[in-house]
C-alpha cells in the first residue's frame, strides 16, 4: 500500500471499520467499483507537471541537499537497500513494512551526512512568497511519517533514521526548486498510536479470505461498525457509509460537533424528542443534552415565532 | 454553539435547511461582477477558462487554447484586465464626507467614493484563487495586467477582514443564513448546499445534493476525469488545428452550472431584508475603495507576503474588532443570530416582574446615586455569576443575583437620573438583555516602547540568496537550453516591486474606518 493510504488512517481516528479496511489490505480499486464510488485519480495535467518538476528538482537535488542539511555529494546513486555513510540516494520501489502492512511508495530518495539518513521529499504544489498551503503540506508530513516509521522499522539502528526530512516545492508561479526543512516527529508519534490500535483489530472472518470482491466485500465492510464523522470525505468507503449514516438517521451524518454535543444520544430523532420535551431523559448524561439542546430549541422557537421579547430598548416588544 | 447543533439536527431530520439568519447580513450590490473559472491542475496561473461579468444572461467567457503558453495567456488576462477595468471605473465617482479627526476634536471634509466594486466567486478556492491570479499578474511587466493584479489584490485582501463584502463566495453567503443537516466540510460544495436549502421539486435534499454532487465542479480546480475524458482532446485540437469551438463549447457548458448557481446564491440572499448595520459596514468598504484607488492614481500600491511587526499589530487590532463589531452588530439586527447566545446562556430573555426605580446606593464619593434595580423572570435558571454585565439597548445593567426562575440586576447606566428613568423596561414588559452594549472603542495606539524587539532594533538579517532562475513552466522554457539563458523576467520584476521593508499591505491593514482616523 502506498504511505498516503496509510497515512489516511490518521483522518479518520477511532473508525473500526477504515482500519478493518487497511488490516485487510482491501483493494480500493475493487471496492470503489462494488460501492459505485465515482473515479478518483489524478488531473492528466497534474500528472505531467508531477513529472516535469520531479525531473528538474532531482537534477538540482545536490545543491539542496547541501544547502539544508549541510550535506556535500555529487548527485543521486541508485540503491537497493538502506544506504550507510554520507551521499544522496534514490532507493525505487522499496518494498518496506510497517507493522504488518506493506509499505511500498515509487522511489524514496534519502541523504545522509554519516549518522542520520533524511528522507527527501518532491511534491509540485507551490510555495508561494515562502508559505505553501497547509492542508497539503500537513498532508505531505503526514505520509512522509509512515515513510519514515518504515524504514525505522527496516533499519538495524532505528536511530539512524531522522524525522527532519527536507520537502522540495516549486518557488512561486514557476518551476525554480525550493526546499524546506519538515520535522514530521510529531505525526510518527501519532502514526504509532494509530497502529497500535490497527494491530488490536480483530479481523472478520470474511476479511480474512484474498481477493474478495462485489457486494460479498461490501457486506462483509459494513459488518464492522463506523465512525462517521467530519474526515470522513477522504476515505474510499465515503459514499457507502454516507448512505448508511442517512438510512440510521445517524446525529454524526450533521458532524462532528453534532455527535459530540449528542454524546449517548445516536439518532436525530431521538435528539429532537429530548429537545421538544417529548421524551423523558433516561440517565444524567441525557438530561444534561435534553437539557442544552432544549435551550437551544426554546431560543429557535423565541426567533422564528416571534414570542414579542424586545431586543433592544428603541424597538419595542415585536 | 448548541444552537447549530439544533438546527442543523431539524435541517438532517425535515431533509431541507433550515435558516440560519432572518436578515441579510452582507452587502449585495446592484451590479456585483461575477467570475468562475478553471484553471489547469496544479497550476493556479495557468488558466484554462474563465467566465465573468456583471449580467445574468450575457457573460464573457474567455478560453486559453494552450493554457501554458505564456503569449496566449497574457492575451486572454488581458482581457478580463480590461473588463475589470471598465467595471471599476463605475466606482469613481465621490461625494464629501464630514468627519471626525485628530482624536474626534475637530472635523474635517474628505472625499469618498459613492458606491464599491463587489465580486462575487461561487466558492472559497474560487476566492484563494482570485488572490493568486492577483499575486500572479503583479509580477509581470505590462501595466495593464499589472493594474488588474493591484486591483484584484486589494478585493482579495478584503477577504480576511469579517465584515467586509467586497469578495463574497456563494457557499460562505448561503452558510452564514441557512444550516443544512450535511458534514460542514460537505458545505463547501456549493451545487450540495443550493440543494439542502431550495431542493427541486418532488426530491429531498439527500438526493438532490448527490445529484448535484455528479456535476462538474464550481472550479477553479476541475474534475480529473473530466480533464482527461473532455478538455484534453478540447485543448488538442484548440492547439493543433487552431479550432477553439469545442474548447469554448466545453468550457461553456462547464462553468455554466457553477455561473447559475453563483445567481441563484444571491437572489436567495437578496430576498432578505438587509439588516441595519451593513450598510455601515459597507461604507468602511468603500472607504477602503477609495483609499485603494488613490494609492492606485499615486502609483504606491504595494503587498507584502508578510506584515512586519507594527503592521502585524495593527492587522491583528483591526482583525479583533472588525470580529467583536461584526458578532454584536449581527446579533442586535436579527433575532436569529441572538438566539444562539440565548442557548448558550450569554443573553436572558423573560418578563419584567417587579421594579424598584427608585433605588440608590452609595458610591465610592460618599454620594448617594441613583441604581434602579429590576428583577426579571426567566424561563430557565440564568448560571451566569453576580457581577456579569448585560444590555438592553442603550441601557447597562449588571446581575446581582439569580434563582431558579428570577435574575435581580441593577441598571448602572443608561438610565441612572430621573429624567432618564423612562427608559426602563416597563413592569410586565418582555425583554432580551444581550452581552452586546453600545459599540466599544479600543483606540489602537501604541504604547511608547513595543514589548517586543522591533525590526530597527534587530540586526539586520543577511539577505537571502536569489534564486534567479525562476523557470515558468512556459511550454518554450522547459527545453534544458532555454532555461539556462531565459531566467524568467516576470519573477525577478515581481521581487523587485515588492518592497520588503515596506510592510503595508495597503486596504489589509490601513485604516479603513473613519472612526479609526488617526
Amino acid at each position: 500500500m502506498d504511505p498516503r493510504r496509510i497515512a489516511g488512517l490518521l483522518d479518520a481516528p477511532g473508525c473500526r471499520r477504515r482500519q478493518v479496511l487497511d488490516a485487510a489490505q482491501v483493494d480500493l480499486g475493487l471496492l470503489a467499483e462494488a460501492i459505485g464510488a465515482p473515479p478518483g485519480g489524478q488531473s492528466p495535467y497534474a500528472r505531467e507537471r508531477d513529472g516535469t518538476f520531479t525531473h528538474l528538482a532531482t537534477a538540482r537535488l545536490p545543491e539542496l541537499v547541501g544547502r539544508h542539511l549541510g550535506i556535500d555529494c555529487d548527485g543521486a546513486v541508485e540503491t537497493s537497500e538502506l544506504p550507510v555513510g554520507a551521499g544522496l540516494w534514490v532507493w525505487r520501489s522499496p518494498k518496506l513494512r510497517l507493522g504488518g502492512l506493506p509499505v511500498t511508495p515509487e522511489q524514496i530518495v534519502l541523504a545522509g551526512d554519516g549518522k542520520l539518513l533524511h528522507p527527501v521529499e518532491i511534491r509540485s504544489y507551490a510555495c508561494l512568497d515562502g508559505h505553501a498551503d497547509p492542508t497539503k503540506v500537513a498532508g505531505t508530513a503526514r505520509e512522509l511519517a509512515v515513510v519514515v516509521a518504515a524504514l525505522r522499522q527496516a533499519a538495524p539502528v532505528p536511530e539512524r533514521v531522522s524525522g527532519r526530512c527536507l520537502l522540495v516545492l516549486p518557488r512561486n508561479f514557476g518551476l525554480a526548486p525550493v526546499g524546506t526543512l519538515l520535522d514530521v516527529a510529531p505525526q510518527v508519534r501519532r502514526l504509532s498510536w494509530s497502529l497500535a490500535q490497527l494491530d488490536a483489530v480483530d479481523l472478520p472472518s470474511a476479511l480474512r479470505l484474498p481477493q474478495l470482491a462485489g457486494d460479498t466485500l461490501v457486506s462483509a465492510l459494513t459488518e464492522v461498525e463506523a465512525r462517521f464523522g467530519d474526515g470522513c470525505p477522504s476515505c474510499p468507503m465515503y459514499t457507502h457509509c454516507r448512505q448508511d449514516a442517512e438510512r440510521s438517521g445517524t446525529v454524526a451524518r450533521a458532524g462532528g460537533a453534532a455527535a459530540n454535543l449528542c454524546g449517548p444520544v445516536g439518532t436525530a430523532v431521538h435528539a429532537l424528542a429530548l429537545a421538544h420535551g417529548e421524551r423523558t431523559p433516561s440517565g444524567e448524561a441525557e438530561q444534561a443534552i435534553s437539557d442544552e439542546l432544549a435551550r437551544a430549541a426554546a431560543a429557535y422557537g423565541w426567533a422564528v415565532g416571534g414570542s414579542g421579547f424586545a431586543v433592544d430598548g428603541k424597538r419595542g416588544a415585536r | 454553539m448548541s444552537l447549530d447543533v439544533y438546527q442543523r439536527l431539524l435541517a438532517l431530520s425535515q431533509g431541507r435547511a433550515v435558516p440560519a439568519a432572518s436578515r441579510a447580513h452582507r452587502h449585495l450590490s446592484p451590479r456585483p461582477w461575477l467570475l468562475t473559472g478553471y484553471h489547469l491542475a496544479g497550476e493556479p496561473s495557468a488558466p484554462v477558462a474563465i467566465r465573468y461579468g456583471s449580467f445574468r444572461d450575457s457573460p464573457k467567457l474567455l478560453t486559453v487554447a494552450e493554457p501554458r503558453d505564456r503569449a496566449l495567456r497574457f492575451a486572454a488576462l488581458g482581457g478580463l484586465a480590461r473588463d475589470l477595468a471598465t467595471y471599476l471605473s463605475r466606482y469613481t465617482v465621490t461625494e464629501p464626507v464630514v468627519r471626525a479627526t485628530g482624536n474626534g476634536r475637530e472635523l474635517d471634509v474628505d472625499q469618498c467614493c459613492v458606491d464599491a466594486p463587489q465580486l462575487v466567486v461561487p466558492n472559497e478556492a474560487t476566492a484563494h484563487w482570485v488572490g493568486l491570479l492577483g499575486q500572479y499578474l503583479r509580477t509581470l511587466d505590462d501595466p495593464v495586467l499589472a493594474a488588474a493584479g493591484a486591483h484584484l489584490g486589494w478585493i482579495a485582501s478584503r477577504r480576511h477582514l469579517p465584515g467586509s463584502s467586497v469578495l463574497l463566495t456563494a457557499t460562505d453567503l448561503l452558510t452564514t443564513h441557512w444550516r443544512t443537516g450535511q458534514l460542514p466540510t460537505e458545505d463547501g460544495h456549493l451545487g450540495r448546499l443550493l440543494a439542502w436549502i431550495e431542493p427541486p421539486a418532488g426530491s429531498d435534499a439527500w438526493q438532490a445534493a448527490r445529484d448535484a454532487e455528479a456535476m462538474p465542479p464550481a472550479g477553479p480546480a476541475s474534475d480529473p476525469s473530466w480533464d482527461q475524458v473532455v478538455l484534453r482532446p478540447a485543448l488538442e485540437r484548440a492547439k493543433e488545428q487552431g479550432d477553439v469551438r469545442r474548447l469554448k463549447l466545453a468550457a461553456a457548458e462547464v462553468l455554466d452550472g457553477a455561473w447559475r448557481d453563483t445567481w441563484a446564491a444571491i437572489d436567495l440572499v437578496r430576498m432578505l431584508p438587509p439588516g441595519e448595520h451593513v450598510a455601515k459596514r459597507w461604507e468602511s468598504d468603500r472607504w477602503s475603495w477609495t483609499r485603494h484607488r488613490e494609492r492606485v492614481l499615486a502609483g504606491t500600491v504595494s503587498f507584502s507576503a508578510r506584515l512586519s511587526d507594527v503592521p502585524a499589530y495593527r492587522f491583528l487590532h483591526e482583525l479583533e474588532t472588525r470580529t467583536a463589531a461584526l458578532e454584536r452588530q449581527m446579533a442586535l439586527d436579527d433575532p436569529l443570530v441572538m438566539a444562539r447566545y440565548l442557548a448558550t446562556g450569554e443573553a436572558v430573555a423573560g418578563v419584567v416582574i417587579k421594579r424598584d426605580p427608585e433605588h440608590t446606593v452609595v458610591n465610592s464619593g460618599g454620594r448617594s446615586v441613583l441604581r434602579p434595580l429590576l428583577w426579571v423572570r426567566t424561563p430557565a435558571a440564568f448560571d451566569r455569576p453576580a457581577g456579569t454585565e448585560l444590555w438592553w439597548g442603550k441601557v447597562g445593567m449588571v446581575v446581582r443575583g439569580s434563582t431558579d426562575d428570577t435574575v435581580e440586576l441593577m441598571v448602572t447606566s443608561g438610565a441612572v437620573t430621573r429624567p432618564k428613568l423612562g427608559l426602563l423596561p416597563d413592569a410586565d414588559a418582555e425583554v432580551v438583555l444581550a452581552p452586546f452594549g453600545p459599540l466599544q472603542y479600543f483606540p489602537d495606539n501604541l504604547p511608547d516602547e513595543l514589548p517586543w524587539p522591533t525590526r530597527s532594533s534587530r540586526p539586520q538579517a543577511a539577505p537571502e540568496p536569489e534564486q534567479d532562475d525562476d523557470l515558468d513552466t512556459d511550454l518554450a522554457a522547459l527545453a534544458p537550453q532555454t532555461v539556462a539563458s531565459s531566467p524568467d523576467p516576470g519573477d525577478t520584476a515581481g521581487a523587485g516591486r515588492v518592497p520588503g521593508h515596506r510592510a503595508a499591505p495597503d486596504g489589509a491593514v490601513a485604516p479603513t474606518e473613519p472612526r479609526g482616523a488617526r
